[in-house]
């Protein structure tokens, strides 16, 4: 009974309860044993590759060069903080309810293309996506396709590796005809950004613009952009600790 | 002596410390990796504007004007209507025809002087401004088509107190009153110079013919410079604040007659919007002031024809 002993005195437990015969007819522990020894080092290698590869990730998300990953980290679509919603009607009632759902697609129209504008890392890099055209009206797509970097980031397209979004706001006025039905959206936003630079700056970025929009079968879309204004302030540690006061907002006056 | 499985969590534990040194350990090196010179300091100070802030910038715009490869013509109307009175039933003190020019985006304010004397559809000759009272807008837009050959396509029509509040919801309009008008009937009381109009004053200004030899000729042009001086008010509000094109456009609805729609209204406002004003010009028909039995009134030029032709294939007239 050499074998079991040997077991034993490698730290592993003995079956009492296998018959002698069946544990003859195993492979002998002696030769699992060594097998299993060959190949410890290619499962620790096996680990250490993967663990290296996890660290090599994650120093590369927290610099904010996604872009050399050969995946996209999964991200959180954007939505707009909707605001007040006001109608301006041309009878003395207006369908709070139709208002309301014109409010509503205006948000998710506008929500998705500052999700390309702005969030999504190609807009970061080289240009907004394709697809960020599909929110606006037939007439309005071939400006728009025109403009492309200009409705977002502008001309710090290919500076930023990251961006987040601080803040937002949506307020959609909407025209109501004498039919009762909604004739055309303004909608005003404000969009907050922090975004870091390949240099390495922090920039705060404050849009503020307005958007025409038309029904479309039943959606909203973007049918004009008359008025869009863009803020970029760089920035810079306070010259005073965090909790000395509250005068910075001043500063940057 | 350690069993195997003591041995086994050991490692284990080893590589769980070693990958928590490494990730920590890169985190330290990212942080201090951000700590550079321009860079946000970790710790307590926190980030705020530089003094340097970079100019806010002037995006791509784009407005949706109305594009066509035909010129668009509408017909507006100044009823003499008091308060109570139907608008399209009283005489009209106000007729120009706007042509718009969709491909260039020109557009041309034609005037014709109230008192022009013409060929009425069905009701033979009188003045034009009774082409209101006799058949309503209409008989207006089918009298000013026959004169000019050119097929209206809308018209529009408001009173004295529609154009008062229409230009009330403009605020100030600003017009170079370019000689004395101090006239009892209309109430205008203008020395020369830019002026800054309210509605009321608005409607004096563009009521008033006693101040002038040709009296209705230099009133219809006038007309066509508060027109004018409406569309510089309403784009500077426009381009300031688009959202208030929606309680102007309101106010309009409320204070026309009109065979446009709700939708072409609008964009009839984007495009007007959009129009350099460099690009609109104002002008009445080629005119004289003459006598018709015991009626003063005015003689269309024969010249006339070349503006209606002009017009008719461009929508617009350039300025002579």
């Amino acid at each position: 009974m050499g074998p079991p002993e040997r077991v034993a005195e490698e730290g592993l437990t003995t079956r009492p309860d296998v018959p002698p015969a069946q544990a003859e007819s195993e492979i002998p522990i002696a030769s699992r044993t060594t097998r299993m020894r060959k190949r410890r080092p290619w499962w620790a290698v096996g680990v250490a590759v993967v663990l290296i590869g996890a660290v090599a990730v994650l120093a590369i998300v927290l610099t904010g060069h996604r872009q050399v990953l050969p995946f996209t980290p999964k991200r959180q679509p954007f939505t707009f903080t909707l605001g007040k919603t006001y109608p301006v009607s041309l009878r003395a009632k207006h369908p709070d309810a139709a208002v309301a759902a014109v409010a509503a697609s205006v948000q998710s129209t506008l929500s998705d293309m500052y999700d390309g504008l702005f969030l999504d890392p190609h807009a970061w890099s080289t240009a907004p996506p394709s697809d960020v055209y599909d929110h606006f009206t037939d007439t309005a797509k071939p400006h728009a396709e025109k403009a492309g970097a200009g409705l977002g980031l502008g001309t710090l397209t290919g500076t930023i590796s990251t961006l987040s979004v601080d803040s937002s706001n949506l307020t959609v006025h909407v025209l109501v005809g004498p039919n009762s039905k909604p004739a055309a959206a303004i909608a005003t936003v404000e969009f907050i950004a922090t975004a870091k630079t390949k240099s390495g700056s922090t920039l705060r970025i404050d849009r503020k613009a307005q958007y025409l929009l038309d029904d479309v079968g039943g959606t909203w879309l973007v049918s004009g952009y008359p008025w869009t204004r863009t803020t970029v302030d760089k920035m810079v540690p306070s010259p005073v600790p965090a909790g000395a006061g509250s005068g910075q907002t001043g500063s940057s006056s | 002596m350690r069993t195997r499985s003591e041995a086994r969590v050991t490692r284990l534990a080893a590589l769980f410390l070693s990958f928590l040194v490494l990730a920590v350990g890169t985190l330290v090196l990212v942080r201090a990796g951000s700590g550079r010179a321009d860079s946000p300091t970790p710790g307590p100070s926190v980030l705020v504007p530089s003094p340097l802030t970079i100019e806010p910038v002037q995006g791509a715009t784009f407005v949706p004007a109305l594009e066509g490869k035909r010129p668009l013509y509408v017909l507006v109307l100044g009823s003499d209507a008091r308060p109570g009175q139907g608008m399209d039933k009283e005489r009209a003190d106000s007729i120009h025809l706007v042509g718009i020019n969709l491909t260039t985006h020109r557009a041309t304010i034609l005037g014709f002087p109230r008192d022009s004397w013409v060929q009425i559809p069905g009701h033979g000759m009188d003045k034009i401004n009774a082409s209101l009272s006799d058949g309503g807008p209409q008989l207006t837009v089918k009298t000013v088509e026959s004169i000019t050959g050119i097929h209206i396509d809308f018209y529009a029509i408001t009173s004295f107190v529609g154009l008062k509040n229409l230009i009330d919801s403009l605020g100030r309009v600003t017009v170079d009153v370019t000689q004395p008008m101090h006239d009892q009937y209309s109430g205008a009381n203008f020395n020369p110079g830019v002026q800054h109009m309210n509605g009321f004053q608005a409607l004096a200004y563009a009521r008033d013919r006693h101040s002038f030899l040709n009296g209705d000729l230099t009133r219809s042009k006038n007309q066509g410079i508060l027109m004018l001086a409406a569309l510089t008010r309403f784009q500077h509000l426009f381009w300031q604040d688009p959202v208030s094109l929606l309680p102007i456009l309101s106010t309009t609805w409320h204070n026309i007659g009109t065979s446009l729609s709700v939708p072409l209204i609008y964009r009839l406002a984007l495009t007007a919007a959009d129009v350099k004003l460099s690009n609109v010009n104002n002008l009445v028909v080629p005119a004289t002031t003459g006598m018709e039995g015991a009626q003063s009134v005015v003689f269309i030029s024969p010249s006339a024809k070349a503006f209606y032709a002009q017009m008719k294939r461009t929508g617009t007239i350039k300025s002579h």
